[in-house]
């Protein structure tokens, strides 16, 4: 089975940390350097990012020459990636920004599949005109990523854009939006694809997607939409409020909560996508998370809508709710333990 | 504000990558650099009334044929600073940072101590590279106000 994290071929590793002690603290250096013909080098770049608060400006990977195998990965190392919450107390490898523009690009080139993974972003400022945190082009993918509280005072910053005509299509797998002016915003003849997200608590509209622009749905979860262009959209949850039964939404949890029913349980199965295969979710354990290896559609179970699948902590055995122990649902104990997903 | 700025300190062979002079990182002062960034790069320390907003803008990158926003040729840099060792810079074996040095000269000048020479040095360094233009953009920031 495909995990939604990329690996490259022949992947050699810097460490970065903006406080130092790393090979590198400037992530804008890390790219420069990288910056490269890849394909003909026959090498893949990862830069792995240790937990903390990083404050940094404009951040672009473009340029260097990729393919399929040999591409670019920003991702946390082993250990310090999100548990598929933001915290905003540096446990989690966060950048956070006040830069005014675009702020995060991931477009490499034709053909590029360069990555993303598992970061949580933070943009504030306010532009009276349209801006991104997160955007992409050529198939470059962002997998795990959570944006949060990005916001100004106008209403036009949002967390995933593409660049326009850009083909194949920039991927969001496993992405949460919350607490922001818009999740997704297609101006012209762009076109994303978004598996297993989570849009939710937009001060404006979740997706907006305008004449001559594409977007591609399956399994995630908007609060609204604003379409004039297209939408395809394939088990997803389209609705305000959504209905979903999150663990604690107010705090920022948007794990499914176990007493939900209209997304757990709801999804497609994407393992054989044509187009994005995966199968695991938002906090896979090679990252660090406490749930090993948890997948997608284990134990026959079927594939829930939204960026982190539902699933009772591997300590319990796969006891699952509604069940109890003592009286006490497991999901419950779980909670009261600091475990679970 | 006080901030650092990373230069690049050699040119790469392809073309559209980067090339000697290029900005490509602007951090408040002080900061911890990463090691491969002090054999690489050469950091200069510079001070004025800009914001990190403004200042990021130095560091801005472009997709086409010229990637990177502006430029402080180590070539004019050197005119100011004769003793700054070129060869030294562009030699990814040592971490050769002198800016770092008069970085922490010019917090002590604010202070009001009196750093003789060097200090004068720093002063200087500061005045005249507010002469050096970008080389790639018809807009030019202010980056190094005097102290």
């Amino acid at each position: 089975m495909a995990s939604s994290r990329r690996t490259g071929t022949n992947e050699s590793i810097d460490t970065y940390h903006s406080g130092g002690g790393k090979d590198y603290s400037s992530i804008t250096a890390w790219e420069s350097d990288t910056d490269v013909n890849l394909v003909s080098a026959q090498i893949s770049y990862v830069l792995e990012c240790y937990a903390g608060i990083h404050t940094i400006g404009q951040l672009q990977l473009s340029a260097a020459v990729t393919d399929s195998s040999y591409f670019r990965i920003v991702r946390p190392a082993a250990g310090q990636g999100h548990k598929g919450k933001p915290t905003g107390d540096g446990s989690n490898v966060e950048f956070q920004t006040t830069y005014a523009g675009n702020w995060i690009s991931n477009a490499e080139g034709t053909n590029g599949i360069s990555q993303i993974q598992d970061c949580v972003f933070k943009q504030v400022f306010d532009s009276n005109i349209y801006k991104a945190v997160l955007s992409g082009g050529y198939g470059s993918a962002y997998v795990g990523c959570i944006c949060y509280d990005y916001s100004g005072n106008h209403g036009k910053l949002h967390a995933w854009n593409a660049g326009t005509s850009n083909t194949p299509y920039v991927c969001f797998i496993n992405c949460l939006a919350i607490n922001g002016e818009r999740a997704i915003r297609l101006p012209s003849n762009d076109a994303i694809r978004c598996y297993n997200c989570t849009a939710e608590n937009m001060s404006q509209v979740a997706v907006e997607v305008t004449s001559g622009s594409t977007l591609i749905s399956k399994n995630c979860i908007y609060e609204d939409e604003s379409i004039t262009g297209t939408h395809t959209k394939t088990t997803c949850i389209v609705s305000s409020p959504t209905g979903v039964t999150y663990r604690d939404s107010g705090n920022d949890d948007y794990h499914l909560d176990y007493t939900d029913t209209t997304a757990k349980g709801q999804g497609t199965d994407l393992s054989a996508d044509a187009d994005y295969a995966f199968d695991d979710d938002i906090n896979q354990g090679v990252m660090g998370a406490k749930k090993a290896g948890q997948t997608r559609g284990t134990s026959g179970k079927t594939w829930d809508i939204g960026f982190d699948e539902y699933m009772i902590d591997s300590s319990f055995n796969g006891v699952e709710t509604p069940y109890k122990l003592n009286g006490v649902h497991a999901e419950d104990i779980a909670k009261i333990n600091g475990v679970g997903n | 504000m006080k901030y650092e700025i990373l230069i690049t300190a050699k040119d790469e062979l392809e073309i559209g990558r980067k090339k000697e002079g290029d900005i490509i990182d602007v951090i408040p002062y002080p900061h911890i650099w990463g090691k491969k960034e002090l054999n690489k790069y050469l950091v200069v320390t510079v001070e004025n009334n800009l914001t990190l907003e403004q200042m990021w803008k130095l560091a801005e990158r472009f997709i086409g044929v010229k990637k990177y926003s502006y430029s402080m040729p180590l070539v004019q840099i050197k005119k100011y600073l004769p003793e700054l060792d070129l060869d030294k810079v562009r030699n990814e074996s040592i971490a050769y940072q002198p800016f770092k040095k008069f970085s922490e000269i010019s917090s002590i000048i604010e202070s009001g101590v009196d750093c003789g020479v060097e200090a004068e040095k720093e002063k200087t360094i500061n005045c005249e590279l507010d002469l050096i233009k970008d080389n790639n953009t018809s807009q030019f920031i202010d980056v190094t106000k005097v102290l």
